[in-house]
This record gives C-alpha cells, structure tokens and sequence, in this order.
C-alpha cells in the first residue's frame, strides 16, 4: 500500500538508423514525435496515485500507457521525470526492489512449474518461511477460487484460470502497488465480463494501490477510482468516470469515453441578450446555466464550434422547428433500445431509444429510410473549439 | 480411409521398412562379427552368421576390454562427452538469450558469426588448430572441451536462438518482478523452459562427440596415454597389415551401445525439441 507519485515522467527512445530514415520520409504518419534525442514515446506525465487508489491508464494503441506502466514496474527506464513510490524515488531502483508486483496481457505464467509453484516462486526467492508461504498460497487461491488446480501446470488451465493464476501469484506477496497490463484482453467477452466483476471484488478484499492499463473504456469506467486518458504519449484529462464521461476536456476525450461514441457536429455558438446558445442547422439551442456560467467565466465570444451530444442523450420529435431532421440509415434492434444511424447535418448521427419509450407513431419513424426530427437538452450538449478540440468550458 | 490410402500406406510400410533394414544391417553384421573368431572374419565370410565352427562367444568383448587398455579409453570419452556437453548446453544457451534479447548490430553480427561457423570445415583448420592446442596446452581430455565448445557452438546457438524467439518476454520479466536478477532468471526460469531443446542439442553434441575421431586423435597427447574408444578401436590395426578384427568389431559394439541408450531415453525429447525450436508460437 503506497502513494505512486510520477513527475514530468518522460519516454524516449533513442533515434536508430531506421528511425531517421522514418523521420526523413514520413514524419507526419509517426505517432509520436521524433526529436533530436529520438522517438517520445511518453511526454511530461504527471500523475498522483493515492495509497489504496485504482488508477485506471485508458487509451488507443500506442498511446504510451503500456510503457508509463513498465516505467513504473522498472522494465523500461525513465528518460527523465521522477518516480515515487511511497516516497522514496525509484527510477534507478531494480523491479525486484520495488516491492510491486504486475500480471500481464499473456499471464506470463512459468510453464514448467505447477499452479502452487507459479504463486510459491516470488515467495520462496524473498525467504519467507515454509508455512508463512502455504498461508499466503492457500488463502490467494482462496480468494481467487483455484485451490482445485493448484497442483496443475498452467497448460492444463483455460485462459481465465490462468488469468487468476497469474493474479495469485502478484497478490501472494502484498505488493505496495499492483500493475495490471491489459490483464483481461485475451479473454473471451463473457469471460471478461466475468473477471471485471472478479477484480471489483478483488479490490475490496485486498486493500493495495492499483495501476490499470487497458483499451477498453468500459473496463476504465468500471473499474477505476480515477481515469486517466491518454493519447500520443499525453495525458488528455484525469478524473472519475462520472467527471470525464459528463465532463470531456477534449474532443478526443469525447469521442474514446461513451458508446456508441459521441456524435459531433460543426455548429455556432451565440450569444443573445448575454445568453449563449449553439445553432445547429438552424435550430437554437439554449445552453444550461452550468454551461452559460463557465463559458461567460471564460470570456467566450460567439465562434464557430465543434458541438457534442451523446447518442443515448438525443431524443426524437415531433416539432417540426424545433428538432433537427435527418434519414434513419439504419436501424439496429439492440433489445432494450434500438440504435439508429441517422444521415443529419451531413454526418452520421447515433441515436439510441429505449424501446419501453417508443410510441407506435415513433416505432414507424425508426425504420430505415424514414425522415425523422430530434432534438436535445442544453444542459447535455458540450461546446468545443473549433481549431484546438478543447472544451470551452475548461 | 479410402482403397486408394490403405495402398499407398501398405506401399510405404513395406519400403520404410526396407529401408529400416538396409540401415540397421552394418550394425547388425558388425554384432555378428564381433561373436565370431578372427580367422572366421574375411572378405569371403564377413556375412555369414556366425555358426559352430566360428563362434567365440564373449571371448572378443573380453579382449577388446582388457588389451588395449578400454577402461581408460571409454572413461577419457566419457569425460571429454560430458564435459563439452554440459558446456556447450551452459554457455550456447546463454548466449543465444544474449543474442535474442538484445538488439543491437553486435549481438545480430555475433549470431551470423555462429551461423558461419558451422560452414567451414573442420579439415580447413585442424593443422592450425592442432599446433594452437599444443602450445595452449588444450590437448588433455580435461582442457580439450574448450575446443569442442568453439566447434559444437555454431549449431547449438542456432537451434537455440530458434526456440528462445518463441518464449515470451514477458515471462522474464515476470520473473524480474519477482525478484529474480539476471542470473537467477536465466538459470531457475529461461533455462527450465528451454528443457526440450536442450535435450535435443545435448543428444545432437553427445552423438558427434562420443563418435569423434579425428579431433581427438589431432588434438590429445597421445604419449601421455589419452586416448578415446575412435582412437582405441584404430589400434586394432596391428603392424604389418594384421588386423584384431574380433576385438575390433566388438569394441564398435560397446562404443555404440552408450549412444543407442542415450538416444532411446531421450528421442521422445528430441522430436518435441526440434519441433519446438522449429516454428514461432
């Protein structure tokens, strides 16, 4: 149980011949910025862990959270920055002296030793006493529920067996920190489901810090304390899901946080007698007082916008001025809600109705092909710039 | 199965085990010969069974191991055997986990250097070799392995490189985090898994060197007594064009034996070793 505290942590990987020969050719298809020094891969980072915080590193494909990660574990080292695990700085200290312990995407179970073995190894290389070892080895599989396989070599487990072997043997040892790496990607979607809810239950039983990495924002959402959102090696916004799922920073916080994702739209901010309101093919759209607040705190003038709704925050109507219209594409019967793909302002527009809503009349307009109307509140519509993505009411 | 393929595999059991016999049958004829007399041992009668009037039961066994001194032979065989083995298993598997895990031009240049290695023949340095030997004074049974280590390398860090790409990085790196150095990873972790492969090159090495002759016999002082059972069995060649054929061929049969023992406990590894090394996955 510590505090993990990263400053200004950096990443870069020092330029080889095929990296110049990459900076000299196409520079712009790179996804991180290739300097003098090399290829950054992780930018500045600055991020407070609380002790006994699950911290949740969420981002697309090469994003640097992975090797913000191993950063942390000491399998990559830190171009420049500091790294503090229960206060005491830890970029030039060894990953057996950082009392961390951190399961993998592939389990990286050792294939020669049985299940008990796996989970005994950290324990007999610290010198814990025989009995001290059993303990701990029967009470993590107890947890876990594996006490059957223990005397299995871990060829003869299903890959969700293995994932909890593997969470076993990080958890035997009470580490400050335990890093989790992508753990449930290789798992099939029921068995992920499944392990999410694993993990949940495993935190409360455990009581350590956790840092999580993962692509999948619904395992962020439901796991983490906190969340952070990276992109091209820069963190994007940090907060609770609830803050970055209501509050996007950014256009591209947005769109990876939410699905279906949120759909976007090039409209006008206004102002009218002090009140801002977004035009949108016409249509006005009063903005909530929370969001009238923040934009006059920020001193922003009517401009062009990129606009944002949530897919499940849109509604249809019947109000011919009032709403937006566009052509239902296609209409997806999801079972709870019907997903419908909507030609309007010249884009794709995601609109989910909850079936239990749907009138008959309303029920005849979801259907592909069919003109429909929609509308949505002020209050959840999120007002970015134009140029930069920002929000404008950060 | 269809007419066609129960044909076709009678057609093929009947030629593999011809082919069986064809390559087992020198072995066969040399354990005839080594229960046969001397004299019954000629170009004319070299492929008879023995019978009455030719067998001499053990008596050839017995000679080969009391005359010319076999004890000592098969124990320097044994030595240099083992020796270069475990050596070359220790140090080539390091090696290639060097050469697979760090990628700098060094350690791609020192893999191809091995790779080279195995394409030079042996006969192209073996003078050079055998006087650089003398005067490094790596010509006992005790010393001579460092030799072998050179010439055994080449394929050993080929075939080990080959399984090692297949074993996943992260379980070295599992085992840093649990608290293994470099070493303890190499030895309690990387070394376990490379288990198949390392039987398969271990049986690779123990057959050529156990077999070896003209290494040996260039290299070892030979007035100091070292000697392997290659050499031993030439000595059966006497002066003036006789030839100990009964011992002779009785010695083949006891070099043979430890090989054909080694290669039964363990062949069940060696296919899982060379497929394993084979493909990435």
């Amino acid at each position: 149980m510590a505090e993990v505290v990263l400053k200004n942590i950096k990443k870069v990987y020092p330029n080889t011949e095929k990296s110049k020969k990459k900076k000299g050719n196409d520079e712009k298809k790179q996804k991180h910025k290739i300097t003098e020094e090399g290829e950054l891969a992780v930018k500045n980072i600055n991020l407070e862990i609380a002790d006994k915080e699950f911290i949740v590193l969420v981002g697309p494909s090469g994003c640097g959270k992975s090797t913000t990660l191993r950063m942390v574990a000491g399998l990559e080292e830190i171009s420049g920055g500091e790294l503090m695990i229960d206060g005491k700085k830890m970029n030039d200290v060894p990953p057996k002296d950082r009392d961390i312990a951190m399961v993998f995407q592939s389990y990286a179970l050792y294939p020669h030793m049985t299940v008990r073995e796996n989970m005994e190894f950290p324990l007999k290389l610290r010198k814990y006493s025989k009995e001290e070892i059993r303990k701990r080895v029967d009470q993590a599989a107890q947890i876990l529920g594996i006490e059957e396989y223990l005397n299995r070599k871990p060829k003869a487990l299903s890959g969700g067996q293995r994932q909890r072997v593997a969470i076993g043997r990080a958890i035997v040892r009470e580490p400050k920190v335990l890093l989790m790496d992508e753990p449930l990607s290789n798992l099939d979607a029921k068995l992920r489901n499944q392990m999410r809810a694993e993990i949940i239950k495993l935190r409360q039983r455990i009581n350590t810090t956790f840092l999580y990495v993962t692509h999948d924002q619904t395992e962020a959402m439901t796991l983490g304390d906190r969340i952070v959102i990276m992109k091209d090696g820069i963190i994007q916004q940090i907060g609770t899901p609830q803050e970055v799922f209501e509050h996007p920073a950014n256009l591209f916080v947005a769109g990876f946080i939410g699905m279906p994702q949120m759909n976007f739209y090039h409209a006008e901010l206004i102002k009218e007698n002090g009140t801002y309101m977004a035009a949108l093919e016409g249509v006005r759209i009063s903005l909530s007082e929370e969001k009238q607040k923040n934009l006059a705190e920020h001193g922003i003038s009517p401009c062009d916008i990129t606009l944002g709704v949530r897919p499940e925050h849109i509604t249809l109507s019947d109000d011919k001025e009032k709403s937006i219209h566009g052509i239902v594409d296609v209409s997806e019967m999801m079972g709870s809600a019907v997903h419908l793909h909507v030609n309007a302002c010249g884009r794709d527009t995601i609109i989910i109705v909850q079936t239990m809503d749907l009138s008959d009349e309303k029920r005849k307009m979801t259907v592909s092909g069919s003109t429909i109307g929609f509308t949505f509140s002020g209050s959840v519509a999120h007002i970015f710039d134009k140029e930069t993505g920002k929000n404008l009411e950060f | 199965m269809t007419q066609a393929n129960k044909i076709k595999d009678r057609v093929l059991t009947v030629v593999m085990t011809l082919l069986s016999l064809i390559w087992i049958y020198p072995i066969i004829m040399i354990f005839f010969n080594s229960l046969k007399k001397d004299t019954s041992i000629s170009t004319g009668t070299a492929f008879e069974l023995p019978n009455a009037e030719s067998f001499t039961g053990l008596s050839n066994y017995v000679d080969s191991i009391t005359a010319k001194g076999f004890p000592k032979a098969f124990w320097y065989s044994l030595v240099i055997t083992v020796m270069s083995v475990i050596l070359i298993l220790v140090c080539c598997s390091m090696c290639a986990w060097f050469i697979t895990r760090v990628h700098t031009w060094y350690s791609k240049a020192l893999y191809f250097l091995f790779v080279f290695s195995m394409v030079v023949p042996f006969q192209m340095l073996m003078f050079t070799l055998s006087a650089t030997a003398n005067r490094l004074q790596l010509d006992t049974p005790y010393t001579i392995c460092i030799i072998y280590l050179g010439f055994g390398a080449g394929l050993a860090v080929f075939m080990f490189c080959g399984f090692m790409k297949s074993v996943p990085i992260e379980i070295e790196e599992a085992a840093m985090i649990d608290g293994c150095g470099p070493v303890r990873t190499f030895f309690l972790v990387v070394m376990p898994i490379l288990k198949p492969t390392l039987i398969s090159v271990g049986i690779l090495e123990v057959m050529w060197l156990w077999n070896d002759y003209l290494l040996p016999y260039l290299v070892l002082d030979r007035t100091k007594g070292y000697m392997t059972i290659p050499i031993l069995i030439q000595y059966f060649r006497g002066s003036y064009g006789k030839v100990e054929m009964g011992p002779m061929m009785a010695s083949i049969m006891l070099n043979i034996i430890p090989i054909i023992i080694v290669y039964l406990v363990c062949q069940k590894h060696i296919i899982k070793g060379v497929a394993a090394g084979a493909v990435k996955g």
